[in-house]
């Protein structure tokens, strides 16, 4: 059963008098346990893509199911509320709740749908323990390297088992050995928890850890791997065309 | 409650900045309440004889304009106003000015003060909050109001000697202070009551000594009986008495000289101020919401609410504003009190009430104008993370 479907999503924006078509007719699905990469090149839509399958965006074209449910007969505060209890998400930067530790900022997700108790808790720092912050649960947002912070919103996306993870660009701001980890833990336990995962990147490197490459470009869907030779040979030649770049 | 929590764990991990903002409330809420209180005593240095004579109308000599000291009304008067229909009481007040000098024989730093002539027991003379009221019209005794007595912090009973010049000799007189009156100063400088033959003797005059049986005093002060209409007996009293003009306590202060143009520009500062400074907290508030917009975005896409969102906010800043004002009102309640007594400090619970309230509500407003800007920005723009 397909978790997460969009079905010929458009989204089109008006600048300075032009239409633009960040998303053209673009479908999708993601199953339980799936691990899928949104890339292409910047302006490519892959953000609004993934804001549309997040419910932040309205299409103006076709539609969204998450678990069957349309996201388009939602109004606002039922779509939040939909949000909150089927949907785990990442940014690229500004993830975490400056103010409260790294505990309470995973607990956050637990106290908004109402359901912190002794297992969520629990369940808090079982996660945070499997992404390496055991000794940082009571550490503020400042005190943690890019890395950690990235580490600690993959734990808030997921400790509320929602069926849905999106991530955006989780390695944007991470030198090379960190965005691997971040990647690799974030793969780990969406096939772990089967749920449905999609991450943003620009890094064709994260792709290794994908089960389905979504290349995009001007809108469109380009190009989808599924092999893992091919999918694996994507993340490698971009690897070594970086490698001969800096040697040059 | 999430909301409470939020706000709560924000305020507490960040004392530093939220203290710095109490501060910010509390010190604008002290100069706005201590100008407010300033201006008032300044109003009220003009108007404080008038509104606490206790009578309904006030008989001026005729064409003065109703100013107090250019105005000279005698006996015969007096007895003419009693005969008019309505009027149930008159009472002659002889305005002077004199300096207390000493205070049972020690000399003080002297007190320049308004020396009043009244007839005890009759309208214009002035109820005690304690000791006794003025009883004796030639005793050498006296009532002083309270601005006299905090300031030279004399005790019932005691001895003062006031200094007056008369001709071209500087004469010392005693009197015995018998009580305390409220505060009734005449143009801002405070009063002290004498019975009216022994302020006839020692008022300043041209020669020692007093007037002699022709008594001269400035206004006369009229109690009516209670049914009486104002407007007809002060019609009346126009009409039989010759060359007096009768006006009510309120229109006699209003019309002294300079009093319009000081509450005016009293009420255009007080106005301003309050003004300038609601604007200063809204703005404060406004832009301390707007610095929260990619926290507020975050907040959204992750599933919360508008209203959980707006309602953490709305408790920040009214947390914010209940101390602020509260360390406010106190700081400026302590200082009235470390004031000295010459600093004229008046609390008028209606303009401490808008003031509070004025500056109560802006910070929710603003906060809710910004609050409203930020969740019309998608999520997504509010993280910066353009779509």
């Amino acid at each position: 059963m397909s978790t997460l479907e969009a079905r010929a999503v458009s989204k089109i924006y008006e600048m300075n008098g032009a239409e633009i078509r960040a998303v053209d007719n673009l479908s999708l699905h993601v199953g339980d346990g799936e691990f899928v990469a949104l890339v292409g090149p910047s302006g490519s839509g892959k953000t609004t893509m993934l804001a549309l399958l997040a419910g932040l965006l309205q299409p103006d074209a076709g539609e969204i199911l998450i678990n069957g449910n349309s996201l388009r007969t939602m109004g606002k505060a039922k779509l939040a509320a939909f949000r909150m209890t089927n949907i785990g998400f990442t940014f690229q930067a500004n993830n975490l709740v400056p103010y409260l530790t790294v505990q309470e900022n995973v607990e956050l997700m637990l106290r908004l749908n109402g359901t912190l108790d002794k297992k969520g808790r629990a369940r808090t720092i079982d996660l945070l323990r499997r992404l390496d912050l055991g000794d940082r649960l009571k550490n503020l947002p400042s005190q943690l390297s890019g890395g950690q912070q990235q580490r600690v919103a993959i734990a808030r996306a997921l400790v509320h088992e929602p069926s849905i993870v999106l991530a955006d660009e989780p390695t944007a701001s991470l030198d090379t050995g960190r965005a691997h980890q971040v990647v690799s833990t974030l793969a780990k336990l969406i096939h772990e928890q089967g749920r449905a995962g999609v991450m943003v990147s620009h890094d064709l490197r994260m792709c290794t850890y994908a089960d389905r490459v979504l290349q995009m470009e001007d809108g469109r869907l380009t190009r989808v791997l599924t092999d893992r030779v091919e999918i694996d040979a994507l993340a490698h030649v971009t690897h070594a065309e970086e490698h001969a770049e800096a040697v040059a | 409650m999430l909301s409470l929590y939020l706000a709560t764990k924000e305020m507490t991990r960040n004392k530093r900045r939220f203290i710095s903002v109490f501060l910010i409330v509390a010190l604008i809420t002290l100069l706005v309440l201590f100008t407010s209180a300033l201006g008032d005593g300044l109003a009220q240095g003009a108007s404080e004889l008038f509104e606490r004579m206790g009578t309904e109308l006030l008989v001026y000599q005729q064409d003065v304009d109703f100013q107090l000291p250019a105005s000279r009304l005698g006996r015969a008067r007096l007895s003419q106003i009693r005969r008019v229909p309505g009027v149930a009481a008159v009472g002659p007040v002889g305005v002077s000015t004199a300096s207390i000098i000493a205070v049972d024989g020690v000399e003080s730093s002297g007190l320049d003060v308004s020396m009043l002539g009244v007839e005890p027991r009759q309208p214009g003379s002035p109820a005690t909050f304690a000791g006794d009221e003025l009883n004796d019209s030639r005793a050498a005794e006296t009532v002083i109001d309270r601005h006299v007595s905090e300031r030279l912090h004399i005790p019932l009973g005691a001895t003062i000697t006031v200094k007056v010049v008369q001709g071209m000799t500087e004469k010392h007189y005693d009197l015995r202070v018998i009580g305390y009156a409220e505060g009734r100063k005449v143009n801002f400088v405070p009063s002290i009551f004498v019975p009216l033959r022994r302020w006839d003797q020692i008022k300043p005059q041209a020669t020692p000594g007093g007037g002699g049986d022709d008594l001269i005093f400035n206004i006369a002060a009229v109690q009516l009986n209670p049914n009486a209409v104002p407007l007809d007996v002060a019609a009346q009293i126009t009409a039989t008495v010759s060359q007096v003009e009768v006006t009510d306590p309120i229109t006699a202060y209003q019309t002294t000289q300079g009093y319009n143009d000081m509450m005016s520009t009293i009420s255009m500062q007080q106005g301003f101020m309050l003004m300038i400074v609601v604007l200063i907290v809204g703005s404060f508030f406004q832009i301390q919401t707007l610095q929260k917009v990619a926290q507020i975005g975050m907040l959204e896409a992750i599933g919360a609410s508008s209203g959980m969102v707006i309602i953490t906010l709305l408790i920040q800043v009214m947390v914010t504003l209940l101390v602020g004002l509260g360390v406010g009102a106190a700081a400026m309640w302590g200082m009235a009190q470390a004031m000295p007594a010459s600093v004229p400090i008046v609390f008028s619970g209606s303009k401490i009430t808008i003031t509070l309230l004025s500056l109560l509500v802006s910070g929710p407003i603003s906060c809710l104008v910004a609050a409203r800007t930020i969740l019309k920005i998608e999520p997504l723009r509010a993280l910066g993370l353009s779509a």
